[in-house]
């Protein structure tokens, strides 16, 4: 019988923190890019290595998109490390959720009406808590770009604008739209993961042989897709928060 | 809030994302981003500087073919002056020397001409001198006291007159 849990099992308490499986997995995704960060910081060469060259590819990738879309170098530079660290973070994330072993290796745990099965590691965004904590911190960003760039008041007109009654309700549902960007971001990262693997694991139930192939494959793509789709939605909504600076002098 | 609790949210853990997050942002900001794109700008700034300089080197090089074409030609273009001058003074040399070879030659055959004339000249007054005198003395000796010297001079006349005739 498959089980599958909604909510990422827990493991434990560290001091006052309740550490679950995806909260394990995300240090570990963080562990592995703090390493690779400082194997990088120490061989960084005008010359690049391989895995320098990789990173560089993708800085360069970024930094020229989002030149183009902000259309200023300055403000470029300034977005950049926030996003690029979405992608960096979401990425390893999602793929090193794919892993053999990962939420497959656990322990059978005796509770009192029945016996659950506890996996050690399970996707980091496979528990709304990162997706949620994501989606906040880029709805946030998006703000505090918005008012680094026009100023608190300017800025806050984008929300309650007494102008006129059309105005008004503009702000209104636009208001309401930050808001619901925090849902579409964290559910929609969250349930494309989620999705991921349940499929992976009904599959593997399935057909334990070959049959799982394509289906990794596929999630290897959807954990770049996904890293990718939050990265550029942010990318995109900074771009509208800097808009208000822009427009209506 | 049944809702959020179904999907495990938990205040806490959201806060130990956020903390990861911004622990990557920092490690990933100061080991990664800062000095990748420094060295990206180091490259782009290297590669445009030598872009530049190649540049530079290329239109140089250019300059100086020219230069070198034409300090070339205009070499080339005085040899040519100075060899031409050469053979002209070269034959106005000839020419000269020719001249007054010539004319050296001319004083010579005119001075041995007239020294020969007047070595001529010379020996035909001797000759005359000796005519007259070996005359007088034979028809002295054949005409002897018969004839007086008015006669005598008369007949000398005449035979010089018919020497120099002939």
């Amino acid at each position: 019988m498959i089980e599958i849990s909604l909510k990422a099992e827990q493991l434990g308490h560290l001091g006052p923190l309740p550490v679950n499986n995806s909260l394990l997995a995300s240090w570990c995704a963080v562990l592995i890019l703090i390493v690779l960060a400082l194997i990088i910081r120490f061989s960084i060469k005008l010359i690049p290595s391989k895995i320098q060259s990789i990173f560089e590819m993708i800085i360069e990738y970024f930094l020229g998109l989002m030149e183009e879309i902000y259309g200023s170098k300055e403000k470029a530079r300034k977005v950049f490390p926030w996003v690029a660290t979405f992608f960096i973070f979401i990425l390893s994330c999602n793929w090193i959720g794919i892993l053999p072993g990962i939420g497959s290796i656990g322990l059978y745990e005796h509770g009192e009406d029945k016996t659950i099965f506890l996996p050690f590691l399970r996707s980091a965004n496979a528990d709304l808590n990162t997706t949620l904590a994501l989606a906040i911190i880029s709805v946030l960003l998006t703000q505090i770009f918005g008012i680094l760039a026009a100023g608190f008041f300017k800025y806050s007109k984008r929300f309650f604008n007494f102008s006129g009654f059309i105005n008004f309700f503009a702000g209104i549902l636009e208001f309401f739209s930050e808001l619901i960007k925090v849902v579409s971001f964290s559910f929609r990262l969250f349930g494309n993961i989620f999705a991921g693997e349940v499929l992976l694991v009904v599959i593997s139930a399935l057909v334990p042989f070959v049959a799982p192939l394509p289906f990794y494959f596929l999630e290897i793509f959807v954990g770049f897709i996904q890293a990718l789709v939050f990265t550029m939605l942010t990318i995109v909504f900074i771009r509208l928060a800097f808009l208000v600076a822009e427009e209506g002098h | 809030m049944e809702l959020l609790s179904s999907f495990g949210i938990n205040g806490k853990l959201l806060l130990a994302q956020v903390v990861n997050f911004f622990i990557l942002l920092l490690v990933l900001y100061f080991f990664v981003y800062k000095p990748i794109i420094s060295i990206l700008d180091k490259r782009n700034k290297t590669i445009k500087e030598s872009q530049d300089e190649a540049e530079r080197i290329k239109q140089e090089s250019a300059e100086l073919e020219i230069k070198k074409k034409e300090i070339l030609a205009k070499a080339r273009e005085e040899a040519m002056k100075i060899i031409q001058e050469a053979r002209k003074e070269g034959e106005n040399a000839k020419g000269d020397a020719v001249k007054k070879a010539q004319e050296g030659a001319q004083k010579i055959v005119s001075d041995a001409k007239v020294t020969i004339k007047a070595e001529q000249e010379a020996a035909f007054m001797e000759l005359k001198k000796e005519v007259a005198d070996m005359v007088i003395a034979v028809s002295s000796k054949v005409i002897a006291k018969n004839i007086d010297s008015d006669s005598e001079s008369k007949l000398i006349d005449n035979v010089v007159k018919e020497m120099e005739n002939k």
